[in-house]
Formats: structure tokens, sequence, C-alpha cells
């Protein structure tokens, strides 16, 4: 398998960077040597394995309880505008504009 | 003197500096500080350029970061301030910590302290240049995929990795978060014991950090140890490779050591589950340098013309190699077939890890493909990812690992690397200073360099 043009391209808009025609050209080039290291991959038997995020997610990621400090229960308790849990603040983006 | 003075370490910059391009930033001999207390105190870090020392640059040798200045220290030099140690340099490295030879740095290549001509590895290898010179009491690198092993291999002292969480990566730029790991490079690895013994533990600013395995010295013999060697790794070496395997694991035998073979039929998937992971997890991490909110700005007419041109006119060609493959494996269309693949194989790495030390208390691997290649001889970017074929396992399986100098061909010091099981630390660094004291060291390195 190998890339066209067009979907180098797309890639580089994904990634958002800017390149030239001489550059996406090299890039191609080299994600078309990469594929068939990558497919390399598939000869492997991987049914009913955990993907490795979860299992390490569940073994190491700590949980530590957010502490908030005086002065920033001050700065919510001075806030002046509140609707239930959320602080209401003045509208800097509209989506209509 | 393995540990150099704080006077020779002036002196070895002033002689080595300018010539290696080791460094980014040095702070005058005038202007360090001096440190009477702490169980540190006396010890002089040289830091690569991607770890924040509150003041001095972060540029992670990139254009796009040239004028950023660390507002804060991470964890782990904040650790170490307070126990006295003080910090003289930013490293020169590979761009974010991309590569494996150091020729990927904004500000020119590192070159070898043994030969001029020759890389010294990467990424961490201005770190391992400044360790080797005696231009630092020790260096701060950082490891991915074996970026502070494989130079110190290159280079000829030690480099060492911990188990995955043991040092806080707060105020560490990201590059493969699930990867990377603060590690140490020194001409000695007793000291590494002391430093990590202050720097290591749980840090509420980093989730992924966990408590300390417990650092001290202690006898432990080679006598009685169970060393696991990889079958497939025997069939791949190079000659260089393969006579200091030999030597190594016969001094293992000679000393009382059992030697036992493992089988890791995965091996040859390290390289493809590595590029697929960390480009990755790359891609992410390096999205915050868009010229916005604080890197290098291009001129532009809009927001995303902003983002692009800046990123398209400030990263460097190995950093947009990796961030381009990286979205493109999580692409839609890949996203199965490349990421939820290679993290599946990593669960199967990690659990074949496991098994093997069911059975053995430390695996000797080679650590790097050959000993320093030389500029000219520079392979096509492709092939230079296999550099890390050795080192990667470690990462991918969270274990501790070190580098130790074993050899020397060609006047040029060639490394061998031992790994432990999770959290064993201790054991590895401790065994490690057995092998420096009985088998091989950086002084017999360095003879063996002049006069082989």
């Amino acid at each position: 398998m190998s890339l066209t043009i067009k979907e180098v391209s797309e890639i580089y808009k994904l990634a958002a960077i800017s390149a030239d025609a001489n550059e996406m050209e090299k890039m191609k080039a080299h994600i078309d040597a990469l594929i068939p290291i990558l497919d390399e991959m598939e000869k492997v038997d991987t049914e009913g394995v955990i993907p490795f995020f979860e299992l390490s997610e569940s073994l190491e990621t700590v949980d530590f309880e957010p502490a908030l400090s005086e002065s920033s229960k001050d700065i919510i308790d001075a806030f002046t505008q509140k609707e239930d849990d959320y602080l209401v603040v003045k509208k800097v983006v509209d989506k209509g504009e | 003197m393995v540990i150099p003075s704080r006077e020779d370490i002036y002196k070895n910059i002033d002689e080595y500096n300018q010539v290696l391009n080791a460094t980014l930033q040095i702070v005058p001999e005038n202007e360090l500080e001096h440190s009477d207390k702490g169980k540190l105190k006396g010890l002089i870090c040289g830091v690569k350029d991607n770890i924040a020392v509150k003041g001095l640059k972060l540029t992670n040798a990139s254009l796009i970061l040239r004028n950023y200045k660390a507002v804060y220290d991470a964890t782990v030099i904040k650790r170490l301030k307070n126990e006295g140690v003080v910090f003289n340099c930013k490293i020169n490295m590979d761009e974010f910590a991309m590569g494996v030879a150091n020729i990927y740095s904004a500000y020119g290549p590192v070159l070898n302290p043994w030969d001029t001509e020759r890389v010294p590895g990467g990424s961490s290898g201005g770190s391992a240049v400044v360790a080797a010179a005696g231009m630092a009491s020790f260096t701060l690198g950082s490891d991915t995929g074996g970026s502070v092993r494989q130079p110190a291999s290159l280079c000829g002292v030690y480099g060492y990795k911990p188990t995955y969480g043991v040092l806080s990566r707060y105020g560490v730029t990201s590059f493969a978060s699930s990867l990377d790991q603060v590690g140490l490079l020194s001409r000695t690895p007793k000291i590494m014991i002391d430093i990590m013994d202050v720097m290591s533990g749980k840090d509420e600013k980093d989730s992924t950090s966990i408590d300390s395995p417990g650092f001290f010295h202690k006898d432990t013999p080679v006598k009685g140890k169970k060393i696991g060697i990889i079958k497939q790794y025997l069939e791949s070496m190079k000659p260089n490779v393969a006579l200091t395997f030999e030597k190594t694991k016969n001094y293992f035998i000679e000393n009382g050591a059992e030697i036992i073979e493992l089988d890791f039929p995965e091996f040859d998937k390290v390289i493809p589950v590595y590029q697929v992971i960390s480009t990755a997890e790359a891609s992410s991490n390096l999205a915050r340098f868009d010229g916005i909110r604080y890197s290098e700005r291009a001129e532009a007419e809009n927001v995303f013309e902003t983002y692009s041109k800046s990123r398209g006119k400030y990263f460097g060609e190995e950093v947009k190699r990796r961030i381009i493959l990286g979205t493109y494996v999580l692409s839609r269309k890949c996203f199965d077939s490349f990421y939820l693949k290679a993290s599946k194989i990593r669960t199967i790495i990690y659990n074949r890890f496991n098994s093997f030390f069911e059975n053995v208390d430390f695996v000797l691997t080679p650590a790097s493909s050959d000993i320093a290649f030389k500029f000219e001889e520079k392979p096509d970017p492709v092939s230079l990812y296999f550099e890390d074929l050795y080192t990667i396992p470690a990462n991918l399986a969270k274990l501790p690992a070190i580098v130790f100098p074993a050899d020397v061909h060609h006047h040029m010091p060639l490394g061998m690397q031992l790994m432990a099981p999770r959290l064993k630390d201790n054991e590895l660094l401790n065994f490690v200073c057995t092998i420096e004291k009985e088998f091989y060291n950086f002084e017999k390195m360095v003879e063996e360099v002049e006069h082989e």
C-alpha cells in the first residue's frame, strides 16, 4: 500500500504543518518506505489481547484528589454570578459570528 | 579522577566544548552557585535541554523554542537542588529527543569525544558527551526508546533508565508520554544510587509517578545470579557486538552466574510497535507548539495559517516526519490496523518480559547495533530507526535498564545492557557497581581507547 500525494497533503493539514510540493514528495517516500515495516505487525496474533493503554491505566495511574488552595476558594467565593456549579463569565466567542 | 572536580569541569569545558558542540548554554564558573549542604553537595549536573531548569534555556534543540526560558524547575531538578546539586549547562540533543545520532539538532550535531568524525548517539548524545568529557559530575537525559542508553554505549559511560514512573516527568518536555523517562549518565554507577535516592518517588504533579523502590548501596555478587540472554538477539548481532557480548557473558559464567536462554518471538516487531506508539503520542504532545502559546510565530493571515506556517517553518525535518507519521497512524483509516494493533503487541511484549523475570534476575543484551558510525556514513532515516532495536523493549515494558562500558573496538567504546524486573532498580545499579569493580569500567575503557 502506498499513499497518494493528496492523502499526504490531507495528513499535513490534520497535523497543522505547512509544506511545499517537494517536501510532501519526500514525506510520501518516507512513509511509503515505513508502511511495509509497520505492516509486519499484522503477523502477530492479537486475538483477545487487551491494548496496552487500557492495561497500563489500570496498573499505574494514580488518582490524586484535586486540592484547592485557600486563595482559590476565596476567588470562587467572591465570584458574583454562579449557576449551579458553574461560574458565569462574559461571552468571548459567539458561534453565530 | 572518575568524577571531575569543579575546577577540572570548567577546564574540560574550555578545552572540549567548542569542538564537541555538546552544550547550548553554559553557566560561567563565576556565576555557578556554591552549595555546602545537602546529601549531594559538590556535584555539578549538566541537563538535557528538554528538562526545565528555572531561568535557563529550554529550547529542546529546536528553532521553534529558540527564545524560550524555563519559568519553573522540573521536579527532578527541584529535588536535586534541595540536596545541594548545582547546574552548569543545558545540553545539546536531537530536536525534541527524536533521533539516534544527535544529527538532528537545530544548533548543529554533537561530536563523539573519542573520535570527532563519529556520532555520539542520540537523542541524549550531548548528555553522554558531557559526562564522558568530564564537563559535569553527571548529566540528565531522557529515554523514550534508548536515548540515554544507546549514546552511553557509543561514548563509553554508564546510562541508566529507571522503571517508568520512578522519576517524575513534571517539567520534562513530553515526546511520547507512555514511554518517556528521565535517565542518568555518568562515568560511574556508584553516584547514580545516591542521586536516585534523592530524585525518585511519587510527585503529585505527575499522576504516572510512583513511590521510590528505595536506593542504597549493598554488595551484589555475580555468583548465583541467573542471567537471561535472548536467543533472537544472538542471531542478529554484528561482529564487534557479538565479541563484546561473548566476553561479558563469559565474565558472568566465570564468576558463578547461570546463563539462561530466552525466547522473544516478537523481537522483530519492536521497531514497528515503537514507531507507531511513539509517533502517535508525539503528534499529540507537540500540537501545543503552534506559534500562539509559547513558540516562534511565522507571519500569517489567520489563526490556522499561523499554526501551520509556524510549525512548517520552525520544526526540523525529523520532527515533522514523526508528527506526520503519528497523525497518519491515528487517522480513522489506520487506527485499528496500526495504533490499536501496536498497543496490543505492546501488551504481549510487556507480558513476555514479566515472564522472563520469573526465571532470571537480569537480562543481558547489546546496547547499540555497533560502535558509533561516522558522520559521512549517515544511513537513511528509516535505517536509523533500527539503531534502537535492543533498547526499546525496556521502554515498551516499562522496565529499568542500564548500559555499562564493556569493551573497545577500533579505538571506540562499546557498551552492553542489563535489564531488570520492574522496580528492581536498586538491585540493577548495585549489580553494575560489581561489574564496574570486577570486570570493566570507565578508566579501563579510556586506557584501551588510547592504547588499543
